[in-house]
């Protein structure tokens, strides 16, 4: 099952969990499925964060594909100069 | 595509499209563009830091002839507070419109109040002298121990501490408007390990990126409402967005040209007068222009923040670290949104660490809201760990390189902001360096040598581009970024690669916002990578077109036609080779026009790694360092034109001397600044400067057709540390406060023999 890492300023949105192992074929079904368990986490996932899937940074993540041992990071969009 | 034997003009060193126009004088710049009619405009400013205003009285100034319009912050929207998507930042709409023209508050001194347009130059400056504030002066604020005062005074009253979670618990007015941890491990079961740990705090000042042409535009707004303006601008998409906030109009309403741009660096990111420039000719019903003067930059646009930075290093004796702990502490300037955020994920992001704990925030003070600036913040926060890191490699007795070879993430490693790199060429740049001559070669006396890393992200983001062939054969390909750092000759290269023709056959082109599709600005290092895969993209589309001309010349299937050095092959040999004019000059039996597009958000961009080595010599006597070699090696994924990219490497280079040695802004006790010039806020000319040596090492990057990653700004992340470094190294005396100018090194080396 893929696993999505939280960063520490979203952690206590998610009772604590740093990891959380959740099912979806694609990337909006894991965070879909990761809303529905933690509500609070959408507004500032969907306003502010990237993910970054196996290594991949998506800015803006829609259907990219997951395989049961996809590690999915969240992290902060950035910005430059 | 990576190999690079597989390039046929990608990598040459093609003459650069716009270079005559420019060295002759000829290109128009933001300021060079004349209409009929035109009116001269004046913004006028603030003479206070901070304070309320009481009243504005236009009534001399409106009536004075010649002056056809006057503005102030009340003829502006009062938007909602929200935060509004642009590309890869958001802004606080209410505090663009309020950083735009003053309503209520001044919040720095050159904070615009008023603006007037008038048929001469004189007669606007004459009419600007009239109108009156009346302001209500408050204290002023001006450094990070005045914002974090117990008692404070406020520059937003209603302003709290935000998280990404939203506001803190039990939050109370302040002017920290946002607080960001970076957790990895546990920190104190980090230094628990460690044999050694060392603690400093570090400081930059408030500094400008010093774009030689200053801010201009001219707008035009006709019967209808449609406004047409001229810019000089990183993001013509950009000001069209934000201007049609601040008029409240749709964006299709605007059309933005960019002009020539003159330098920008993330400062050209800002958005300052075309939304006055619009609403002046709204109101005159004529073209207005409005042109800064250089003190007008320095006073009102935005530099970079100036920092503290407290880190902690834990180390074993052998050099691997084993925790790192910071407090970043950064200036805003008048409205939240310092580069806090990404200074505090490219901290550490050259480095395995397993715990690590770092801290930023974001404080609001009285000088102009910071704007980008080259990976910002990302100099800041580097200019800490790695003087840090050469203080540890001192204390261990471990060559500097050796230090951060020993710790320096490659390919699979996972980032401290939480991503697995994939191929990356850190350690490839590190071993370059080391056998580099500026490295390597013994120092005499009075000299020293410093050695720091950089990393930046890069973005990529959305761009579109469109290839258009020519009758002759030739091409014409349009994007919609300007041109900064010659980026004609690299999309003119990738087109040609894929079309089959020399570059100089390609005529790169920087459209309008009507011309060409949505690009987002030219900035983040990303317009090579993401315009740049959009140009390949359309070229690739272009090609596909040519392929089903020539299936049709002969009377063949499409899946029977390859495209290779320019030409239509059939693959089956029964017919000659087509090449590309031949099937251009014969498109109107064949179906018309041919041409191709693309448009794409691009993902992935590579993280570009930086090492570079200063030499310097330090005057005992004076406290003058001269820098007498400088290498920057860089993993740049694949230079698509070498030339401009050392070229991005040396200004990087360049700026982050000047950074270093000399540039600060100097503000007096009532938050004037005092060195609004370039006589007096010195940026490093040629005279003061080396040849900057450049290594460009190649790692492909695997999300990129041609391997590329961005490069513009890793550049100016080492510069700081490894000049103070080198500054160390020769002189004896280690320097946590830049600038390190001439009189502060001396009394230092002074105090140190003392």
């Amino acid at each position: 099952m893929p696993v999505i890492h939280l960063p520490a300023e979203l952690r206590s949105l998610a009772d604590g969990q740093a990891r959380v192992e959740l099912p979806g074929e694609r990337i909006r079904d894991l965070l879909a499925a990761l809303y529905e368990r933690f509500p609070d986490l959408e507004k500032p996932i969907s306003n502010r964060m990237a993910v970054a899937i196996d290594g991949t940074i998506v800015n803006h993540p829609l259907n990219e594909r997951l395989s049961e041992r996809s590690e999915v990071h969240v992290l902060t969009r950035i910005a430059g100069g | 595509m990576n190999d690079p034997k597989a390039f046929r003009f990608v990598g040459s060193r093609s003459i650069r499209p716009d270079g005559v126009e420019k060295v002759t004088g000829r290109a128009q710049y933001g300021a060079d563009l004349s209409l009929p009619g035109m009116l001269t405009g004046k913004i006028v400013r603030s003479t206070r830091a901070h304070a309320r205003i009481r009243h504005i009285d236009v009534t001399q100034a409106m009536s004075l002839p010649g002056v056809l319009a006057v503005i102030t912050g009340d003829d502006f929207p009062d938007l909602e507070r929200r935060m509004l998507p642009m590309g890869e930042q958001q802004m606080d709409v209410r505090d663009f419109i309020d950083n735009t023209m003053a309503r209520g508050k001044v919040l720095y001194h050159g904070h615009a109040v008023a603006a007037v347009a008038a048929v001469s130059p004189d007669i606007a400056a004459q009419a600007a002298e009239l109108i009156k504030v009346e302001y209500e002066p408050l204290p002023v604020v001006m450094d990070l121990d005045a914002a974090l005062a117990p008692q404070a005074t406020l520059l937003h009253e209603d302003q709290v501490t935000l998280t990404m979670q939203g506001p803190v618990e039990n939050p109370v007015p302040t002017n920290v408007a946002f607080y960001m941890p970076l957790k990895k491990g546990d920190i104190d079961t980090g230094f628990a390990a460690a044999e050694v740990v060392l603690e400093n705090t570090y400081t930059t000042k408030t500094v400008h990126q010093g774009y030689i042409e200053p801010h201009a535009c001219v707008a035009d707004a006709k019967q209808g409402g449609r406004i047409d303006i001229w810019c000089s601008t990183q993001g013509p998409f950009l000001v069209r967005t934000l201007t049609a906030l601040a008029l409240e109009k749709p964006v299709s309403d605007i059309k933005v040209t960019p002009s020539e741009i003159g330098g920008g660096f993330g400062g050209k990111l800002a958005v300052y007068l075309e939304p006055v420039a619009a609403l002046l000719s709204m109101r005159s019903g004529r073209p207005v222009k409005l042109v800064m003067s250089r003190e007008e930059v320095l006073r009102a646009t935005g530099p970079t923040s100036a920092t503290r930075t407290r880190v902690k290093v834990g180390a074993k004796k052998d050099g691997t670290l084993t925790a790192v702990q910071a407090k970043l502490e950064f200036e805003a300037g008048a409205f939240k949104g310092s580069p806090v955020v990404p200074a505090v994920m490219t901290m550490l992001a050259a480095y395995e660490l397993d715990h690590v704990l770092v801290e930023g925030y974001d404080i609001v003070v009285n000088k102009p809201k910071v704007a980008a600036y080259r990976a910002p913040g990302a100099p800041q926060a580097a200019f800490a760990i790695e003087s840090i890191l050469d203080e540890l490699a001192g204390e261990l007795g471990i060559d500097p390189i050796d230090l951060r070879l020993k710790n320096a993430v490659s390919e699979g490693s996972m980032a401290v902001y939480g991503p697995q790199f994939k191929a990356i060429g850190l350690k490839e740049a590190l071993q370059a360096v080391k056998t580099h001559p500026v490295y390597a070669d013994p120092v005499g006396p009075n000299q020293g040598r410093g050695v720091a890393l950089g990393f930046w992200f890069n973005v990529g983001m959305q761009s579109s581009a469109a290839v258009r062939l020519n009758e002759n054969g030739s091409a014409t390909v349009i994007t919609g970024n300007p041109d900064i750092g010659g980026s004609r000759a690299s999309m003119a290269l990738m087109a040609a690669e894929e079309l089959g023709i020399p570059a100089e056959q390609v005529q790169a082109v920087v459209g309008n916002t009507e011309t060409i599709g949505y690009c987002d600005v030219t900035g983040g290092s990303r317009t090579t990578f993401a315009t740049g895969m959009a140009v390949i993209e359309a070229a690739r589309d272009a090609v596909a077109r040519l392929c089903e001309r020539a299936a049709l010349t002969w009377d063949v299937p499409v899946e029977q036609v390859s495209w290779a050095h320019g030409q239509a092959i059939h693959i089956a040999g029964d017919h000659a080779p087509l090449s590309l004019d031949e099937i251009t000059a014969n498109a109107i039996h064949t179906g018309g026009p041919i041409a191709g597009a693309a448009q794409v958000n691009a993902q992935d961009a590579g993280p570009g790694f930086g090492v570079q080595c200063a030499r310097v010599q330090v005057d005992p006597e004076t406290g003058y360092t001269r820098v007498i070699g400088y290498v920057a090696a860089q993993d740049v994924g694949k230079a698509i034109h070498p030339s401009y990219v050392e070229g991005q490497l040396q200004g990087g280079v360049a700026q982050g001397i000047g950074w270093t040695l000399n540039e600060e802004y100097i503000y007096d006790a009532d938050g004037v600044l005092l060195n609004a010039g370039f006589l007096d806020y010195r940026v490093p000319v040629a005279s003061d400067l080396p040849m900057i040596d450049t290594i460009l090492v190649e790692v492909p990057h695997p999300s990129h057709p041609y391997g590329v990653r961005g490069v513009g700004e890793t550049p100016i992340v080492p510069p700081l540390a490894a000049m103070a470094n080198a500054i160390a190294a020769a002189s004896g005396v280690r320097m946590r406060d830049l600038p390190i100018s001439p009189p502060r090194l001396y009394q230092a080396i002074t105090a140190q023999g003392a």
